[in-house]
């Protein structure tokens, strides 16, 4: 998986060009580009996203679910990737940016070996979650929903809820649950689950 | 484990009588092991231990059948839904007798097999500690427990009773009765009846009445009505619907398909949270397998219906809980909610009349239709009918999943229900509502709890979710925790909502930062009122509600913060001093676990913190074993046992 590693500054900026010809604008003709339709032309990224979107009908419906399919693939979703959803789809980039923004589950940089989901539900805040977080914090040296720990293992989340408020507070390690967590068996458990 | 013949049923007569050919051939079932695959319980290992049985039920096979046991015969094993109680997870039950096993392991599938199937005997410490309920003792069945007895189990009558990838065990269950009697004897209008006159309402959180929603959308109805159930469960601390789904998910979709007959809907969708990948895996498994019994497509049942299901799966936005907001991100567009002059029944998705209820509601109109109006309306108080789903956590010893009768008081659902606080410490509040709710204190115990008296009372039904507090948790942190949690989830569209939120938030951040000033709670208030009257959907409306109610019932907690600089919970960080006390064995552990060095001492010796580098994480009262550490406020010890 190449795009995990991908630099954190790559996001948008090395794509400016690629973002003028904006798929729905009806204005002036974008400056000629690579003839795409063969598939040996395409990137990677362009060639998971026509994979997804072929089980999907092309029209602006199906960007949630195109979206959530891309997500699950990379973890993230490459603005490679997202162009050609916003092509395909007929909806304009900035419309696919702003549903790729307002909704949790997408993430627009890349991610760790692992993600560390801290449950902030309500029962998990009374017995204590605020403080499973800080100890996050301070142990990855990373901020919840960006970036990755420096040696690349470990991104932090926070969720509202995962819905197993008996074990509160509850910290889950991709889909390992650590139920009843202490701030001082945070190291331990980030010993335990190191990605090798 | 027991197939039709794999063809569609051409009649609600031809179903009904495979699901009476179903429940003779498994009246010879002599033992059913259920094996309870819950969210709790799947994290503490339920599949291995589902596993083991059935390698344990294999390598027993002779011994079993000598007993009279025979696997798929007289002998069945499953996975249900959520049981409920899942605080006692693992949980593993064997009916007819309704044995109660908790704490499982798989090491001990061999212990049950060879004990209580070969010889009828218990396995005396997995069964449950009642503790000092009841005089004490260990419970044998479910039904000996005050947690299972004081329940009534309408919309959860499946959950962990059926295998919810097993279409033959939901028919069993009676299973498609109702959607039978309501194609082949009920006209439209007479379903419609039904619901109204059951007193249903939405419970989704607004308790609209669900009779006449469907009314209204009939009314204008043209060429089509969009029907969409509404899994998107975001309040945090609610897990009723994820239960159902995951547990039950042919009654969610008998609901719905009972909906759609009365509506003469084609077209519907299950809109799933995003963080309910198997209540996804469910529902689609139920759905495929509907289409292939005829009980979707076109021509349904032989009756001419036409009817199709999809699921879509949210984002992970809260605010697509709200409905409005819920028919955009079903449209592939942002989810943000449009003002309510425009009714969703008239205009909603892609502009056209719409239904959307919420989960528990579709999957209470089957046993409506079953049992009748009167049946349903006899259950409840006051414009509150039947039955409501909770779940019940935070520090209360038994949390997990109920369901009662409404009217029933907070009292009886706090204390006989869920067996009261854990370590039957003082109780401060209950939230309810999720953060649109409110928290109430503890004279109010004794209220009813019903759509009409908790809205009264300031708090909300909402959709179920019961967050029990006790004297360690801080009012105001609890306010500022939900209202950091709805700026989080606030869409951003009108201002009241979007910067009122920040405003609020910055004040209550102030607060427990020990910078409080007077008047920061009027000017709290003030913006609170604002937003209420101001903001363009529910959500804002009513995301004031955690901070007015605890305003109203807690306001000394505040001034108290704000005068004194003292939190009596022993929450807010900076309010707050972490001391050794006389207890301290001087093991060290502490001072190897502290992040920034604050704590030195000589071992054998009492250890001491040094309160300019404690930036209290509470690490050092979390690993320690003596509960030597005291967390202070204000030169009051706040705090003597452990936090987490």
């Amino acid at each position: 998986m190449s795009p995990r590693r991908a630099k954190k500054t790559d996001v948008d900026l090395d794509n400016t060009e690629a973002l003028e010809p904006s798929a729905g604008d009806t204005g002036a003709k974008a400056p000629p580009r690579p003839n795409k339709s063969r598939p040996s032309d395409l990137s990677d990224e362009e060639r998971a996203a026509d994979e997804i979107l072929a089980h999907y009908p092309l029209a602006e419906p199906s960007l949630i679910m195109v979206l959530q399919e891309l997500n699950d693939h990379y973890q993230w979703l490459p603005p490679k990737a997202l162009l050609r959803v916003s092509e395909k789809l007929g909806v304009p980039f900035g419309k696919v940016q702003g549903v790729a923004t307002f909704y949790k589950a997408f993430s627009l940089e890349p991610k760790g070996k692992k993600t560390v989901k801290v449950c902030l539900g309500t029962a998990c805040h009374v017995r204590g979650a605020g403080m499973l977080v800080d100890e996050l914090k301070r142990s990855l040296k990373v901020e919840p929903g960006h970036g990755m720990s420096e040696d690349g293992d470990y991104s932090l989340e926070t969720v509202n809820c995962v819905g197993a408020c008996a074990m509160a507070p509850v910290v889950m390690v991709g889909d390992n649950y650590y139920a009843n967590m202490a701030p001082g068996n945070i190291g331990k458990m980030l010993k335990k689950e190191k990605p090798a | 484990m027991i197939s039709g013949n794999g063809k569609p049923f051409g009649s609600p007569q031809a179903l009904l009588e495979r699901a009476e050919a179903i429940r003779t051939e498994r009246k010879a079932i002599k033992q059913e092991i259920r094996v309870c695959a819950g969210p709790g319980c799947i994290a503490r290992g339920a599949k291995d231990i589902h596993k083991q049985f059935q390698s344990e039920i294999k390598s027993h096979a002779k011994e079993l059948k000598a007993a009279g046991l025979e696997l798929d015969a007289t002998l069945s094993e499953k996975c249900t839904g959520c049981h409920g109680m899942c605080e006692a997870g693992p949980v593993v039950t064997l009916e007819p007798e309704g044995t109660f096993y908790t704490g499982v392991k798989p090491r001990d599938a061999k212990k049950i097999v060879e004990k209580t199937l070969l010889h009828d005997q218990l396995v005396d410490p997995l069964l449950y500690e009642l503790g000092h309920q009841r005089g004490g003792g260990k419970a044998e069945r479910y039904t000996d427990i005050p947690f299972y007895s004081l329940q009534v189990r309408v919309a959860l009558r499946n959950v962990g009773v059926v295998d919810p990838t097993n279409f033959d065990d939901f028919l069993a269950e009676g299973g498609f009765k109702a959607f039978a009697k309501a194609v082949s004897e009920m006209t439209p209008e007479a379903v419609i009846d039904q619901v109204e006159e059951s007193g249903l309402r939405g419970r989704g959180g607004a308790g609209f009445s669900t009779g006449r929603k469907w009314r209204g959308a009939l009314r204008v109805k043209k060429d089509r009505v969009w029907l969409i159930c509404n899994g998107d469960e975001g309040d945090p601390g609610a897990f009723m619907d994820r239960a159902i789904m995951e547990g039950d998910p042919y009654s969610v979709l008998e609901g719905m398909m009972i909906a759609a007959y009365a509506l003469g809907a084609t077209d519907a969708y299950i809109y799933v949270r995003h963080e309910y990948p198997l209540a996804v895996e469910h529902l689609q498994l139920a759905i495929d397998k509907l289409h292939t019994a005829g009980l979707l497509g076109d021509n349904i049942l032989g009756t001419g219906m036409t009817l199709n299901i999809r699921i879509s799966r949210g984002g992970g936005a809260f605010v697509c809980g709200e409905s409005s907001a819920l028919m955009r991100s079903l449209e592939g567009k942002v989810g943000e909610p449009r003002a309510k002059y425009v009714r969703s029944v008239e205009k909603g998705l892609h502009d056209e009349p719409t239904v959307l209820n919420n989960v528990e509601t579709f999957t209470c109109v089957p046993a409506i239709i079953d049992k009748g109006a009167g049946w349903f309306a006899s259950m409840g108080r006051d414009k509150s009918k039947g039955t409501k789903a909770f779940s019940l956590v935070g520090k209360v010893k038994h949390t997990g999943l109920i369901e009662v009768p409404m009217g029933r008081t907070l009292r009886e659902i706090i204390y006989d229900i869920g067996g009261g606080i854990i370590d039957d410490r003082p109780f401060k509040a209950v939230q309810t509502g999720g953060p649109s709710g409110g928290c109430l204190p503890a004279d109010k115990l004794d209220l009813p709890v019903d759509f009409d008296t908790l809205s009264r009372a300031g708090a909300m039904m909402g959709s179920g979710g019961m967050i029990v507090m006790d004297d360690h948790t801080c009012m105001v942190d609890v306010a500022k925790y939900f209202i950091n949690f709805l700026i989080g989830e606030s869409c951003g569209k009108c201002v009241p909502c979007r910067e009122g939120l920040r405003q609020v938030y910055d004040l209550l951040d102030k607060i427990t930062k020990g910078e409080g000033e007077d008047g920061d709670i009027e000017k709290i208030e003030k913006l609170c009122h604002t937003m209420e009257v101001a903001s363009l959907c529910a959500l804002g409306k009513s995301a004031p509600y955690p901070v007015t109610s605890t305003l109203k019932y807690f306001r000394d907690e505040y001034e108290e913060h704000i005068q004194n600089k003292v939190c009596r919970a022993g929450v807010c960080p900076s309010l707050i001093m972490y001391e050794i006390n006389e207890d301290c064995t001087g093991c060290d552990i502490c001072a190897r676990h502290c992040p920034t060095e604050a704590i030195t001492g000589i071992k054998k010796k009492m250890y001491t913190i040094d309160p300019e580098k404690c930036i209290s994480c509470g690490i050092c009262k979390s690993v320690c074993k003596f509960d030597a550490v005291d967390i202070k406020s204000g030169d009051k010890i706040v705090s003597r046992d452990a936090v987490a």
